[in-house]
């Protein structure tokens, strides 16, 4: 049908004279006349993703076939999940991806962990670099293009906290104030940033080559909450230098963040900036999409429905677009809604305080939908 | 002007799919365009100043939910009170104190009742006048002791809207509604037997010259939505409400602010109508409620013969243009997200029909995601 439309549209330049001569025609807004706008014309409806657009992806993990029906029913076709222990075999990762494929589902990430020896520099780092070389391999081979991974000494969970949002919706505030001196895990102490940088810089030196050749990349989380100190050791991934700083240490597109709107602005950074800056280098291997609304930058926030939130979420997603980031774009950290009280068993993820199931999912996925499509129309 | 129109729209079937195609525009008047650039520096007002709404009754589980999504407005009929008539006070007073219960603002009647606006006054049957009178009255009151000034309203007597499957596998098996003419076709006569087009004109036209003066007396916006489905006759009673030329003969009647149109995207789009086109040409007098919602014909030929609704962002209509150009005319009424799919655990419980709440959430969030990248545009973050 689609073609039909496109062929009779390049055949009929004499339509064009008789749309104008009558009183069926209108005006747009930026003054197009009929015959330019049939070239110019980027899209026809429905509006799809394709090779080089982002797309749009969820969370998903130990979901029954009923919940990935969800998912396809919310328009997704992309999906993220947490990694089987390491190191990752071909055929454990074949199989994963195999059982979502049959829900009509692409895993476009998988999250790695157990590699703690490496973040905080003690004996034993080795032995888990080399289980994340062989699983970048497994990776590579499964045609998986995205790991994902943390680094955090000891994150600052504690701060978040539930406040009500607008009729009895969830909202999930954070207060760094009763948690700043929260003391260190015995078991972890505490670190330096030299530190904390000198066992990321060793960790990327020894993983990126591999990844570059298994044509896998890595996306690095931001630390979020992005306090300054948490459990009395320093976060190296909740400012703007540190960020910059870890994309310099491999120059390569397999070293890569995760980049999010939200933490930008929890931090009082302007988020367009930074995805031009990251994006540019073309060093943004996964995306989060969601808005906040940030009373002292860095300690005092809260993460709100998408509407009333203080970013741009369309300039946001326009600069996707101009950077040309072809990734996933995750529309994360729902807001709580009554409504999942009444449809137990249909958790969309993990929840924040205040956040989580999946009546806010949908909410969120649909906007992100409409901004993408907008976005793609202009 | 008028009569360039209408020939164009008899010999141009294969045009309205090309209008359909890409939601083409054509050239405008650089005195348009000044008046547009001033709109594009219009301050962001949310939901690009449009009042979505749901249609709902003050009991349902979407009135529940309504404000967490901050969907403010309620469209639906009136609730009967015991031993009152529909058009009496009590009716619109309890309706509206029932939705204010709830924080909600009430502000359409989708649907008068039978017993004010039914089959006598569309087939002109015996007690039609006395059937009038009570709409005039019910009008009245409505705008009195309901707030309420629009009145949504449909000439498809005895067989209403109507759908061949209510519960087709859509997108991840939601369910969708769907219709093919192919399989109404075969349903018997009613009744009423054969209803001329020229019946129910003559009977449209009697109820628009009764009413239409005492609506605009009162500022009550009578709303005429399009026959769905958008077919020429169904069970042998014509429909006449399903081209734009039969919307532009209805506005000619009695041409007021008063005498408007519900844009029902789907009917309209069904029809071979290029949404964002029509709603510019229209402009904000004559469309005073907008039903959005998205559908893909399935019948190749214009007016659709077989059809299914969809997703809001899957379907033929151009959602964005068509969200820009309510935005650009300056649409300022209720919009309702109309059918939607039944999603997920919904379809569990065994839910159907176009109005569940979980697809409708899903709308909104779509519908102001479309509005917010509308008024947005050109602001800084």
């Amino acid at each position: 049908m689609k073609e039909n439309r496109r062929n009779f549209i390049k055949k009929s330049a004499s339509i064009a004279a008789v749309v104008s001569a009558t009183g069926l025609n209108a005006c747009s807004g930026s003054g197009k006349n009929l015959a330019e706008s049939k070239e110019e014309k980027k899209v026809t409806w429905p509006v799809t993703e394709g090779q080089n657009t982002p797309k749009l992806c969820t969370g998903v993990g130990g979901d029954d076939e009923k919940q990935l029906k969800f998912v396809k029913q919310m328009g997704i076709d992309y999906v993220l999940t947490g990694g089987p222990r390491i190191p990752w075999k071909l055929e454990d990762l074949l199989s994963i991806m195999d059982k979502y494929k049959a829900s009509g589902l692409t895993v476009i990430n998988m999250m790695i962990g157990d590699h703690p020896n490496c973040i905080y520099g003690r004996e034993g780092r080795d032995e888990e670099i080399a289980k994340i070389k062989e699983s970048i391999v497994a990776a590579g081979k499964a045609g998986l293009p995205v790991i994902e991974y943390n680094w955090y000494i000891d994150r600052l969970i504690e701060g978040y906290y539930a406040k009500e949002g607008r009729g009895g919706s969830g909202v999930t505030a954070y207060d760094y104030s009763p948690v700043k001196d929260l003391p260190p895990d015995p078991q972890i102490g505490t670190y330096t940033a030299e530190q904390v940088w000198d066992n990321i810089t060793y960790f990327l030196k020894a993983v990126i080559p591999v990844a570059e050749q298994a044509g896998v990349r890595f996306a690095l989380h931001p630390n979020d909450p992005p306090a300054a100190i948490s459990h009395g050791s320093p976060q190296i991934m909740a400012t703007y230098e540190g960020w910059k700083r870890l994309l310099d240490i491999v120059k390569s597109p397999a070293n890569g963040m995760t980049y999010d709107p939200g933490v930008c602005k929890e931090m009082g950074l302007d988020p367009v900036e930074v995805l031009r800056y990251m994006g540019s280098r073309d060093q943004i291997n996964h995306a989060h999409y969601r808005n906040v609304i940030t009373q002292i930058p860095h300690d005092k926030y809260e993460e709100v429905f998408f509407d009333i939130g203080e970013i741009n979420m369309f300039e946001v997603m326009k600069e996707f677009f101009n950077v040309g980031y072809k990734k996933g774009i995750f529309p994360e950290h729902q807001r709580f809604f009554t409504r999942d009280a009444e449809f137990p068993g249909y958790v969309g993820g993990r929840g924040y305080p205040g956040g989580g199931g999946s009546t806010g999912l949908a909410y969120n996925v649909a906007y992100a939908r409409a901004m993408m499509q907008a976005a793609q129309s202009v | 002007m008028e009569n360039n129109r209408r020939e164009f729209i008899k010999k141009s079937a294969s045009l309205a799919v090309v209008l359909s195609a890409g939601g083409i525009t054509a050239g405008c008047s650089s005195q348009v365009k000044n008046r547009e650039n001033k709109k594009a520096k219009k301050e962001y007002v949310k939901d690009a100043g449009i009042k979505f709404a749901f249609a709902m009754g003050a009991e349902s589980l979407k009135a529940a939910f309504a404000s967490q999504l901050a969907v403010n407005y309620a469209v639906s009929g009136v609730s009967r009170v015991p031993d009152v008539k529909s058009w009496e006070p009590q009716t619109m007073i309890a309706t509206k104190k029932a939705f204010e219960k709830k924080g909600l603002k009430w502000i359409v009647v989708e649907g008068p009742p039978g017993d004010a606006l039914g089959v006598k006054t569309k087939l002109g049957l015996d007690g039609r006048d006395e059937e009038i009178s009570n709409f005039i009255t019910f009008m009245k009151n409505l705008k009195q002791y309901g707030d309420v000034d629009i009145i949504c309203y449909n000439w498809m007597p005895v067989i209403g809207w109507s759908r061949t499957n209510k519960k087709r596998l859509g997108r991840g098996n939601a369910l969708v509604m769907d219709f093919d003419n192919e399989i109404a076709k075969q349903n018997p006569l009613t009744e009423y037997g054969e209803v001329s087009k020229e019946t129910l004109w003559k009977n449209l036209e009697y109820f628009v010259k009764a009413v239409m003066p005492e609506a605009e007396k009162i500022g009550m916006r009578l709303s005429m939505h399009p026959d769905d489905p958008q077919v020429d006759v169904i069970q042998g009673i014509s429909r006449i409400m399903n081209s734009v030329e039969n919307f532009d003969r209805l506005l000619a009647v009695y041409p007021n602010r008063c005498n408007g149109v519900t844009m029902c995207q789907g009917n309209f789009s069904l029809m071979g109508v290029d949404i964002p086109t029509v709603v510019r040409r229209w402009g904000k007098d004559v469309i005073n409620f907008v039903h959005f919602r998205n559908v893909q014909d399935l019948s190749g030929v214009v007016p659709s013969t077989r059809f299914t609704e969809t997703f809001h962002d899957e379907g033929q209509i151009d959602m964005y243009e068509a969200m820009k150009a309510y935005y650009d005319i300056g649409f300022d009424g209720p919009m309702r997200p109309d059918h939607v799919p039944t999603m997920a655990s919904e379809a569990e419980a065994g839910q159907s029909g176009g109005y569940t709440a979980l697809g409708n959430l899903f709308a909104i969030g779509y519908m102001r995601g479309l509005a917010e990248a509308i008024a947005k545009s050109g602001n800084n973050a």
